[in-house]
């Protein structure tokens, strides 16, 4: 039965075929949420109190670290799914998730550092927010060497979901541990990113721009996928 | 159209760019990709 | 099965005590590294006071994760891997009696010379003290989740600096409280919290590390 389910449905020729139908739909959303996101975002929604028109940096730093985090928590379900159930598609969407989510984190680093000039002053500062997300970096990008040096694929697929299991199980205790140690080396003057106090005419294009974010993911995933998936079926002949 | 944002217009600019631009990679590189393969399918 | 376990043990130390001076080496670059320190930031008393929980941490980190590289290394080449994976006590305990080993020998003898690389980075003695409880409770920890990177990596050749690299993410908590502990013993703060969080990150990773480090054994022997 199980058997069944796994061939009508998670074979990696069956996602074939629905990711094809799906496609067009997520760019479709995508589109729409990205191009409101973007102007609501840049033009429309107004200047915030302390920050002036650079908090509108935020539009795409936000969206960008959420998107890194989801992203690890997709890699890591996929991860048990390989590890326990031995999926090949799983084993798939996690390899591929991981180039995405390094891209992502990379991306929020970039953007957070070029908020941080006009803000603070500095290019780069040792908040919990920034040095998380270069944690998770350095988690993506030990994955990916990990995965580079094994060349049996089922031992790279196995070895690899095991690292983002034990990944995503440190991941809160090394959140938590670096907004602890954060907390300890304020300055007098608290530097945190001030949260802009929340208007509605801010905060639609701001879950706009991350739900454009999630089904950009979903977009280039799904390719990626769809490459792997020949790629293996061209290795197989 | 407030283009000059306020002062902060570059490092606006500047991030929504590199943001455009990764995520404009990310979808070239895929694509692509797609298409070697599917040239290499089709020789085949 | 007691018996297996201590035998385990005892076979390790013999075969460390064949090779004499190598199981110093970790040692030695722990106090060469600490002592790159003064060397680079100057001698001024202060900073090094300041400093010194972190130098000898990060240094003792680096030490004992290049120790790592070794945990299964001699084992899978010699075939004794297979041999224990195909031996009816659980995969589990075997690890862990391995770790355990791995650990006595080569982190007592970074705690015990920590008071001598204290005293010359000018800590007082209470703050040594409390220094090397926390490395006492943090070095498993680091050896139990290095152990896991360890067997992941155990077939491949050449891996270099690849162990480090996959681990030092997951070291960063434990190398926030240990050191912090240090820190506010210094300031005369409380260090319950710090204890605690050690205390229960060690319990946490001695539950789950060996499996997974069994785990990857399993995986890595496959190949």
């Amino acid at each position: 039965m199980l058997f069944w389910f796994n061939q009508k449905f998670l074979s990696p020729k069956a996602f074939y075929a629905t990711s094809v139908l799906l496609l067009p739909w997520l760019v479709g959303a995508f589109t729409v949420c990205f191009s409101y996101g973007l102007i609501a975002g840049l033009f429309i929604a107004p200047a915030d109190y302390q920050q002036g028109d650079g908090f509108r940096i935020m539009y795409v730093h936000v969206p960008s670290a959420l998107t890194a985090m989801m992203i690890y928590f997709v890699m890591a379900f996929s991860g048990i799914l390989t590890l326990v159930f031995r999926l090949k598609i799983a084993a798939i969407c996690m390899t591929c998730s991981a180039r995405i989510g390094a891209w992502f984190t990379f991306l929020a680093l970039v953007t957070g550092s070029i908020w941080g000039k006009p803000m603070w002053g500095t290019w780069w500062i040792w908040d919990a927010r920034l040095t998380s997300v270069l944690i998770l970096f350095f988690l993506y990008l030990g994955f990916i060497a990990l995965q580079s040096v094994i060349v049996n694929p089922e031992t790279r697929d196995r070895a690899g979901a095991l690292i983002a299991i034990v990944g995503v199980i440190n991941l809160p205790i090394i959140h938590y541990s670096v907004i602890w140690w954060n907390t300890l080396h304020q300055g007098p003057s608290i530097t945190r990113f001030a949260a802009p106090a929340i208007a509605p005419e801010m905060l639609y294009p701001l879950l706009a721009m991350i739900a454009a974010f999630f089904l950009f993911y979903g977009v280039i995933l799904i390719l990626r996928m769809q490459n792997q998936i020949l790629l293996r079926e061209i290795k197989k002949t | 159209m407030n283009l000059a944002m306020g002062g902060y217009g570059i490092y606006v600019w500047s991030s929504f760019g590199i943001t455009m631009g990764v995520l404009s990679i990310n979808l070239f590189l895929s694509l692509l990709e797609q298409r070697r393969i599917k040239k290499i399918i089709r020789s085949q | 099965m007691i018996s297996a376990l201590f035998s385990m043990m005892h076979h390790e130390i013999q075969l460390t005590r064949r090779q004499a001076f190598a199981w110093l080496t970790p040692l030695l670059f722990f106090v060469m590294v600490v002592c790159l320190f003064p060397l680079t930031v100057g001698p001024d008393d202060a900073l090094l006071h300041k400093m010194a929980p972190g130098i000898i941490w990060v240094a003792a980190l680096l030490a004992i994760i290049i120790s790592l590289s070794n945990l299964f290394r001699q084992d899978a080449e010699e075939g004794y891997l297979d041999l224990l994976l195909l031996s009816p006590y659980p995969l589990t305990l075997l690890v862990l009696c391995k770790i355990t080993s791995h650990w006595i020998l080569y982190c007592f003898p970074l705690i015990f010379i920590t008071p001598l690389l204290g005293l010359s980075l000018h800590l007082p003695a209470h703050e040594i003290g409390i220094l090397m409880l926390t490395l006492l409770l943090g070095t498993p920890v680091l050896i139990l989740l290095g152990a896991i990177g360890a067997a992941l990596l155990v077939g491949i050749r050449g891996h270099g600096l690849l162990l480090p690299v996959l681990i030092m993410p997951l070291y960063i908590p434990v190398l926030i409280f240990g050191t912090n502990a240090a820190v506010a013993a210094s300031l005369h703060q409380s260090i319950n919290s710090q204890f605690a969080i050690l205390g229960a990150l060690l319990l946490l990773n001695l539950g789950f590390a060996p499996l997974f480090t069994g785990i990857a054994l399993r995986m890595g022997v496959n190949q």
